[in-house]
């Protein structure tokens, strides 16, 4: 994995306005279905416009099940299920899906997966080498993990 | 499938803020395993059980395969899976390196619109211990 110096200033906080540098993830563009489909042409005797539909009907299946309220294992990815955040009420008569403030989707990594991860080998670019998209706004001292996709804000890369 | 999705939730008690209060908590279905998805997804298509399941595992092999070279990897209608930073930054810029500005790495995954546009629509019931679940 590649990570490219930035910097960034602090907005809020003990460190507010002040210029901190850090480290983040350098994108080089996300793998599409399409490439990952010639990648697998092998494993399969399927027509390549089998194999789409097979892979369209592969997201439609896991959308249905999330969306009906399961946790669905996605094999050597881990699972999805929905998750949903609400208000803290004084009593629990008052506990109702009217204080449900929000519906998501939540990932939750095979622990295979977290720990090979983990062991990535990670190389800091020179500050002119990347031409690729921001890796996102990445988890700060906080410990909040919030991106890592493609349009990120997490700082200016560092010249 | 059922087709009216449904979304369980039962009150937890929690402290919030070292007060006692109740919190509407998910309550997850049964687990659906990837033989279940690979077994409803050759019901619907052409493939035979055998040749969609070794397709999709091999598919999700190299999704798993290009997160660990450091690519995000999106899924058309679900989401992209992406290596996730967590970072630390620091005052002086001659100090930034890998062993002190990276804490950790993780995978990510950012959800579709369309995939969270039909997991908000689902129906949320209260759930009332008969079903078959597991608390979050």
């Amino acid at each position: 994995m590649d990570v490219k110096k930035v910097k960034r200033t602090m907005k809020v906080g003990p460190k507010k306005d002040k210029t901190l540098y850090g480290l983040q993830w350098v994108n080089y563009g996300n793998v599409g279905s399409e490439a990952l489909l010639q990648e697998v042409e092998a494993a399969t005797t399927l027509s390549d416009s089998d194999a789409d539909l097979l892979v369209k009907e592969f997201a439609r299946v896991v959308i249905g099940y999330v969306a009906n309220g399961h946790n669905v294992d996605l094999g050597v990815l881990g699972t999805l299920s929905p998750k949903i955040s609400a208000k803290a009420v004084d009593s629990e008569k008052d506990c109702t899906a009217q204080t449900i403030s929000s519906i998501g989707v939540l990932y939750r990594s095979r622990q295979e997966l977290a720990d090979d991860a983990k062991a990535m080998s990670i190389t800091m670019l020179s500050s002119s080498s990347s031409s690729a998209t921001d890796g996102g706004d990445e988890g700060n001292d906080n410990g909040n993990d919030n991106g890592g996709g493609n349009n990120g804000d997490g700082g200016d890369l560092v010249g | 499938m059922s087709t009216k999705n449904e979304i369980l939730y039962k009150p937890k008690q929690k402290k919030v803020f070292g007060k006692e209060r109740w919190v509407a908590t998910m309550v997850s279905k049964k687990q659906i395993s990837l033989e279940t998805i690979i077994s409803d997804v050759a019901k619907n298509t052409t493939g035979q059980p055998g040749e969609v399941s070794g397709m999709l595992r091999a598919y999700l092999g190299r999704i798993r395969t290009h997160l660990l070279e450091g690519e995000a990897v999106k899924i058309e209608g679900l989401g992209t899976f992406y290596p996730r930073l967590s970072t630390r930054f620091v005052e002086d810029p001659a100090k930034v390196s890998v062993g002190e500005c990276i804490k950790g790495v993780m995978i990510g995954f950012r959800p579709e619109q369309k995939l969270v546009a039909v997991v908000k629509k689902s129906n949320l019931r209260k759930f009332t211990g008969k079903e078959n679940e597991t608390e979050e």
